[in-house]
């Protein structure tokens, strides 16, 4: 068991090297994916843009060949190409460092996920508790289910700048109740760093918005997986044998129904480092989701690439948790 | 019940934590903090690659230049040297004499010298170091001679001459030798090979050692080392989040406030907040969790300015920034000329105005702004809204209209064009639907693109568009267009995304930027705006103002119409009002 | 059940019929009416001006009136996002169960297929995006011409869960503006091409749950006797996996619209797809992030997108086959635990 446990990490994250190499080939073959010095607000001087754009390109190490070869026509080009050094790097535990700052790209990482994993990863905690606790709840009560549903898929259709939006206008508002902070963190904030809990005000309202939004995506497949579990006939038979409503939602429905719930759980998982772009960009956080988005909008290529990395490894890591946990229920999936 | 109560009382003991806790910034009396709002992270603050305004704007409180603008005055006023430079030409070669401030010093004690000059232009020069953008800006100067007998005199040495190199030299931030090359590795280095464009200078053992350490990006984030001659030094860089300066308890410019406005350096603590949501930052600034809010959006300006006007003051001068529709004029459906001038008839100027600036903005007919009224030639009538006559000039362009649209004789096609813009910008979005609606209306069909930033950047150079939306940003200053209008600008060469020129404009261009200010310069100024006008490669839409608001416990706000819009070290605590 | 439940039922049902077929009617109208191919007039005199008279449901930040906008953007809808919702639950549901029924084991190709797929597949990566299409065709005809032949019969298992869930993972790793960049260097984005990303990129989510369920149901008694007996795996997969997966399915798939409007409007802001003059809920709804202050604007493009979700939901089927009352009686699924 350990072993195979053991041999599926070790293929997740080849899997994860394999995604973030398909996306280091193509962030950097396709046109228009490549930094320019010069934009379109930033205009060089007369004569000089074109050398000083090659030099640029020079120092990033952008005239190095892409890969070992080239098909089509073929041409060999040998190990001096960008591919390959990226992936001594990785295999030294770097990722290369940003292009707009030199900064190592494992620094932008590890700041970022300072505060992003706090955030949604409160969010996720909180939404999967709530989620399952309703579901159960409605599971046994058909009318209340088919409201929540209904209540569930209008949640669902709600974007997430709206339900941020609407947090903030009515709770950060001084026209209404200024009740929580408007923005950012407190000046000095860091998770490891003194009194991290003076940052929970600032924290409500974005993880408040992350709940909402993650609700339906858990409440509906669970409360309806936990539905059709109360209409099969070992239900009647245990409850036949004296088990209590509660012992029997809990200890005889739920384990049949939470395969569904850890693969959706699975599935909101890789957000935690992911980030929430619109959540962050709403509130002025500078979390995981910015930090790429920034880094897209940039071409900063070396960032995008380890951020990739990291969410497509914990994806698949969040994917494999999943499995063994439905196994652990099931032997009989293995 | 209890339980409840219970959970009342923790949430509003949250909440009172929350309430107390943005008000906590006090402001004593003496040195106020001021707090401004920025949509976006600085990036770098590393004095020789400034990507993007805010850079610029936040590396002038760590370091000084030679020059500074004043703003308000729209002119450079000396900063760290003495005075203004004397410009002499001598044969292909113009020399630029500067004194250095005599009471100049960096943090250290140590006088600021032409040495450190020497030391700048080096680094700027230095190949292997971020400065590919600055490089550009200094390279019209090929050597510096010191002074043997004064160490803060020195001459720049520049190739050729154009009025704007007086101002030019001193644009850049002089750094300080003793903080970034302590072991003196570029003093044996003569500027002079370092300005060559050899590669083997790169090389070379001392400039690969400097490179190394210089190139460290943790010392452009650690306050000791990133410290120049200026007011401020960084307190702390949240990155993404918050940018915080103070005011050095001793600089060198101290006294000398009350002669120099531009050595004013009033607030005791400068914020700079990120807060890339527009409605989160209106909110802030409601809360009083903001000072100053530039560049604001109109709707947000003109929405505070009914509810909020006895809080704050509202500014709006007009800038140097013109949103212009530009068109490919090597595009063949565009290449005629008056195809172009009939698609500028078709904006409705008025209304676009109104709906993307609130009545604020001013229209122009060509790049210059009418504010500069030495410059800007005011005979060229303003261009109409008039689809009857844009019609018209389709049809004296050889165009027929039918029922499937507008046609040449001989070609399949209908005319159609694609109107490009960067997504997701309101303003631009506003513009493009109007021109769409009134492109209908005579019967042209115009689709929409609005294209990611950097994809269109590239769509632009390679002028593979019809019509684009792009903003220009311009200074009074300066009036070489040569990047903007020349014909070796098109492709990557420049910003000429027109693809607008021939050997006569190129040849105007030429003398224009090595023509002193004078009769002669104004006439070949209107000439150039009229040859603009005619030929059409862009129709200006408007300028648009800088929105400012700013808190009125401030004053000394110095708005004006050039980057960043206010002057932040001039601002003082205005008189409580009773 | 009782009848009064089954009457509200029916009538739930009808109500969303009636729903949907106004929908079809206003997109009928968008198509083909006299506003056919105009897009809401755009007014400066009225920018986010709320419900009026003259606009019932308010204007937008441009100044066009709401409810001609959604009225026009059922088209759309019609067009674009429903059968992008209804193909990528389609996918998923496929990708989904066939990882889940097969494994990384179960299914078995010739030794030269796979090679000559994995040859296509890299030189697919490698080559200039124009040329992947030679390349695919390329390999598709040498994978037929393999399985003409008697030759070249040795067999390898084909790891499909892997597959699907690498893709899967991918697809949810890389940023949208990658894949946007990518995408179009391969094609300029139109209509079709819209459709196609629209489903290419939002099967995962339906493709994991119905994985996990189909694993879970896979190895119940009455699936091992179906294949004892000789039925083929579709039919297994068809009559008594996915009837019994279709409690759990039902609830999600509705849930794949509000995924495509969302993504569409992602791609809007990317410069993909959607564009400004074009009448689009997912728009509609995105115009709102301009003026936050402007409920009416949320409120109506959000009411009409619920109850269009909500209306899939209660017409979707209860059962997803006649056959499902013989399989549930099958259902042991009483999991002991001590």
């Amino acid at each position: 068991m350990a072993g195979a446990l053991l041999l599926r990490v070790a293929r997740a994250l080849g899997t994860a090297w394999l995604i973030a190499s398909a996306l280091f080939l193509l962030s950097r073959s396709l046109p228009g994916a490549a930094p320019q010095l010069f934009t379109d607000e930033r205009v060089g001087t007369f004569g000089q843009q074109a050398a000083a754009e090659t030099d640029y390109q020079q120092r990033l190490g952008l005239q190095t060949p892409l890969f070992y070869f080239r098909l089509l026509p073929w041409r060999w080009h040998g190990t001096p190409n960008q591919y390959h050094r990226w992936l001594t790097q990785v295999s030294r535990g770097e990722l290369g460092s940003s292009f707009r700052d030199g900064t190592a790209v494992t620094e932008h990482l590890r700041r970022a996920l300072q505060l992003t994993l706090p955030l949604t990863g409160s969010a996720l905690l909180l939404g999967a508790g709530l989620s399952l606790l309703l579901a159960q709840w409605a599971a046994r009560r058909p009318r209340w289910y088919r409201r929540l549903v209904s209540a569930g898929y209008f949640l669902d259709s709600l974007p997430l700048f709206v339900v941020g939006m609407l947090l903030l206008l009515l709770l950060a508002n001084p026209d209404f109740w200024p009740l929580f902070p408007a923005y950012g963190l407190p000046a000095d904030f860091s998770v490891t760093g003194a009194r991290p809990w003076q940052a929970a005000p600032y924290f409500v309202l974005p993880v408040t918005a992350l709940t909402i939004s993650s609700l339906p995506a858990l409440f509906l497949p669970v409360a309806a997986a936990l539905r059709e579990q109360w209409q099969q006939p070992y239900v009647a038979t245990a409850r036949a044998k004296g088990a209590s409503r509660q012992r029997t939602s809990w200890r005889h429905v739920l384990p049949n129904a939470a395969p569904v719930f850890f693969t959706r759980l699975a599935d909101l998982v890789p957000g935690v480092v992911a980030g929430a772009v619109v959540i962050e960009v709403v509130f002025a956080l500078p979390g995981m989701g910015r930090l790429l988005a920034e880094a897209a909008a940039a071409r900063d290529v070396p960032v995008l690439v380890g951020g990739v990395l990291l969410i497509a490894a914990v994806r698949l890591l969040a994917w494999l948790l999943a499995d063994f946990l439905n196994v652990l229920l099931d032997p009989r999936l293995l | 019940m209890l339980r409840s109560a219970a959970i009342w009382g923790l949430l509003s003991g949250i909440f009172g934590l929350a309430a107390c806790s943005p008000s906590s910034s006090s402001q004593s009396a003496g040195a106020p903090t001021v707090r401004v709002c920025w949509p976006r992270d600085p990036e770098s603050l590393n004095p020789v690659t400034l990507p993007n305004a805010y850079a610029v704007q936040a590396n002038n409180l760590l370091y000084q230049s030679l020059l500074t603008v004043d703003g308000p005055a729209r002119r450079h006023v000396p900063w760290l040297a003495a005075t203004l430079p004397a410009v002499e030409r001598r044969d292909s070669l113009t020399y630029l004499r500067y004194r250095l401030h005599p009471r100049a010093t960096w943090d250290n004690g140590q006088p600021i010298l032409a040495q450190d000059v020497a030391f700048t232009l080096k680094v700027l020069n230095c190949p292997g170091l971020p400065n590919e953008g600055l490089r550009g800006l200094v390279s019209f100067i090929r050597d510096v001679q010191l002074d043997a007998a004064d160490p803060r005199r020195f001459t720049l040495v520049c190739r050729g001459y154009a009025p704007e190199y007086r101002d030019n030299s001193g644009e850049f931030p002089i750094l300080p030798e003793y903080l970034i090359d302590p072991q003196g590795r570029l003093r044996p280095v003569p500027l002079q090979l370092l300005t060559r464009a050899d590669s083997s200078v790169a090389r070379l053992a001392p400039i690969r050692a400097f490179q190394q350490e210089f190139n460290q990006p943790a010392r452009w984030r650690d306050p000791r080392t990133l410290r120049g001659s200026g007011p401020y030094q960084l307190a702390t860089w949240q990155v993404g989040q918050q940018l915080a300066f103070t005011r050095k308890p001793h600089w060198w410019a101290d006294n000398l406030a009350a002669t120099t406005p531009a050595l004013a350096a009033e607030p005791g603590r400068i914020e700079f907040h990120v807060i890339p949501n527009p409605a989160t930052a209106l909110l802030a600034l409601r809360r009083n969790e903001l000072d100053v809010y530039p560049h604001m959006p109109g709707p947000d300006f003109a929405r505070l300015q009914a509810t909020d006007s006895t809080r704050f003051r509202f500014y709006s001068p007009a800038s140097y920034r013109v949103v212009v529709l530009e068109m490919n004029v090597q595009q063949p459906r565009l290449r005629e000329t008056r195809t172009r001038q009939a698609l500028a008839h078709l904006i409705d100027y008025d209304q676009l105005l109104r709906a993307t600036q609130y009545g604020q903005g001013q229209r122009s007919t060509g790049l210059i702004s009418p504010r500069e009224k030495w410059a800007y030639h005011d005979s060229l009538p303003l261009r109409p809204y008039a689809p009857p006559r844009a019609a018209a000039l389709l049809r004296q362009a050889g165009w027929q209209q039918t029922a499937e649209g507008w046609r040449r004789p001989q070609q399949p096609q209908p005319l159609t064009l694609r109107l490009f813009y960067s997504a997701g910008d309101r303003t631009y979005e506003t513009i493009a639907l109007l021109f769409q609606q009134s492109a209908r209306q005579i019967g042209l069909p115009v689709t929409l693109h609005p294209t990611e930033a950097g994809q269109l950047s590239e769509l632009r150079r390679n002028g593979e568009f019809d019509l684009s939306l792009r903003t220009l940003y311009g200074n009074p200053f300066a009036y070489d267009l040569r990047p903007l209008l020349h014909t070796r600008s098109i492709g990557s060469g420049g910003a000429n995304r027109s693809r607008f020129g021939n050997a006569a404009s190129d040849q105007l261009l030429e003398t224009l930027a090595s023509t002193e200010d004078s009769v002669a310069k104004v006439r070949l100024l209107h000439r150039l705006q009229t040859l603009l006008y005619q030929e059409v490669p862009f129709t200006p839409l408007f300028f648009e103002p800088n929105r400012l608001a700013v808190s009125r416990s401030f004053e000394h706000v110095r708005p004006n119409g050039l980057e960043p819009g206010y002057d932040l070290p001039s601002f003082t605590p205005a008189p409580v009002q009773p | 059940m009782t009848p009064a439940r089954s009457r509200f039922r029916f009538s739930g049902r009808g109500l969303a019929g009636l729903w949907l077929l106004l929908l079809a009617v206003a997109a009928a109208w968008a198509a083909f009416g006299p506003a056919a191919g105009r897009p809401a007039l755009v007014d400066v005199g009225l920018l986010s001006q709320p419900p009026s008279r003259q606009h019932w449901l308010g204007t937008d930040p441009f100044g066009r009136d709401v409810l001609t906008d959604l009225m026009l953007g059922t088209r759309r809808l019609f067009i674009i996002s429903l059968p992008a919702a209804l193909l990528a639950s389609a996918l998923g549901l496929l990708l989904g169960a066939a990882a889940g029924y097969w494994g990384n084991t179960g299914l078995r190709v010739r030794r030269s297929a796979a090679a000559v797929l994995l040859a296509g597949l890299i030189g697919l990566l490698a080559s200039a995006p124009a040329a992947a299409g030679w390349w695919l065709l390329g390999a598709a005809l040498a994978t037929a011409a393999i399985y003409s032949r008697a030759a070249f019969a040795a067999t390898v298992a084909v790891p499909l869960d892997w597959l699907v869930l690498s893709a899967a993972a991918w697809l949810g790793a890389v940023p949208r503006l990658v894949l946007v960049l990518a995408l179009t260097a391969l094609h300029p984005p139109a209509g079709g091409w819209l459709l196609g990303v629209l489903v290419f990129t939002c099967w995962p989510s339906t493709a994991r749950l119905t994985r996990t369920l189909v694993q879970q149901l896979r190895r119940r008694s009455y699936v091992e006797a179906g294949r004892v007996a000789g039925y083929s795996a579709a039919r297994l997969l068809w009559a008594h996996i996915i009837p019994n997966a279709w409690p759990s399915l039902r609830s999600t798939l509705p849930l794949n619209l509000s995924i495509c409007l969302g993504l569409q409007t992602t791609l809007a802001f990317l410069g993909v797809g959607l564009t400004p003059d074009q009448a689009d809920w997912g728009l509609t709804l995105a115009n709102a992030r301009l003026e936050p202050a402007a409920w009416w604007l949320i409120t109506s493009s959000l009411l009409a997108l619920t109850l269009t979700i909500t209306a899939i939901y209660q017409l979707l089927p209860t059962q997803a086959s006649p056959l499902q009352t013989s399989t549930s009686l099958a259902s042991g699924m009483h999991v002991t635990k001590s």
